[in-house]
């Protein structure tokens, strides 16, 4: 996939830049079918000349220690939600201006963030090829599942 | 929200589920929704973008998702929704949100889909839109399944 590296760049822009935290790849494989969530997702879907999307994942604790960088002595678990969200939002959007600029002729575009959290639920999306890149954090692991049709 | 941006959506399942052989939808009622517990455990979900932003979700038992995908595949028994019953679900979305499209174009609307996405859980809590959600209750032969519209129009 020759998106790949423009995510990966903007994954590190974007999280260094709105926490002030490092983010560091650990691991990039295929991304399995079915998706057993960690217990919080955001999907970003990417229409236009590639259809696809960004799929982010982690640990509830982990959404909320993040939202309290942004907003300290807060518990909120909505807001921990919305936080993540505009994360894969911000990821999504800095990779396909990228795209969009760089070769010129994709025009890709981008549907809103969807949120779903639960203790025990699985996602997939049909016909994609996804990539799996894992990520440490100080505040644990969080994935970028990124697939695109026809990859 | 306006009913113009709600009867593309409900048109387009009557059509789809009609020219499927799924049997006729009945709508029940419709109400809004700040965030929502999925009601049921099987949701489908596909993005919009263009001068219509926003997701659609089709929110239905774990059971009524069985019978649909078998239908859909030509009566093949499903006894659990695998990775072939997935994409049939999938592909059930993508057509209802793509005859919605065909309708919304004819307001001059131009909206695009992005691929579908399939979520399976119990309990499960969802936001698909940061402004607000209205749900539609639709009965089919079938069984029930709640259409969510998160559109920021």
């Amino acid at each position: 996939m020759d998106y790949i590296e423009f995510f990966k760049h903007s994954v590190k822009e974007s999280f260094e830049g709105m926490f002030g935290e490092k983010i560091i790849l650990k691991n990039e494989t295929k991304a399995p079918g079915w998706i057993s969530s960690k217990g919080a997702a955001v999907i970003v879907g990417i229409s236009g000349e590639k259809k696809g999307r960004v799929l982010i994942d982690m640990c509830l604790d982990t959404a909320l220690e993040l939202s309290k960088i942004l907003i300290p002595e807060t518990d909120d678990e909505e807001l921990a939600l919305f936080t993540i969200a505009e994360l894969c939002n911000i990821v999504s959007g800095g990779a396909t201006t990228l795209i969009n600029d760089q070769l010129r002729r994709r025009a890709l575009r981008l549907a809103p963030p969807s949120i779903f959290a639960g203790s025990n639920f699985k996602l997939f999306s049909p016909k994609l090829n996804s990539v799996l890149l894992s990520y440490d954090t100080r505040f644990g692991e969080v994935d970028f599942h990124i697939g695109f049709e026809g990859e | 929200m306006d009913a113009k941006y709600i009867n593309p959506f409900i048109n387009s399942i009557s059509g789809v589920f009609a020219s499927l052989g799924l049997g006729e939808i009945t709508t029940g009622s419709i109400f809004r929704k700040d965030t929502f517990i999925c009601r049921y455990n099987l949701t489908t979900i596909i993005g919009l973008s263009g001068n219509i932003n926003g997701n659609v979700a089709l929110s239905m038992p774990y059971d009524t998702a069985r019978k649909i995908a078998s239908a859909m595949m030509m009566g093949m028994e499903v006894e659990e929704i695998d990775e072939m019953s997935v994409s049939a679900l999938g592909e059930l979305t993508n057509m209802i949100c793509g005859q919605a499209g065909i309708e919304f174009s004819l307001q001059n609307l131009v909206t695009e889909v992005t691929p579908p996405t399939i979520i399976h859980g119990d309990k499960m809590k969802a936001i698909i839109s940061q402004v607000e959600t209205t749900a539609v209750e639709l009965s089919s032969p079938l069984g029930n399944i709640e259409l969510n519209l998160g559109l920021e129009i």
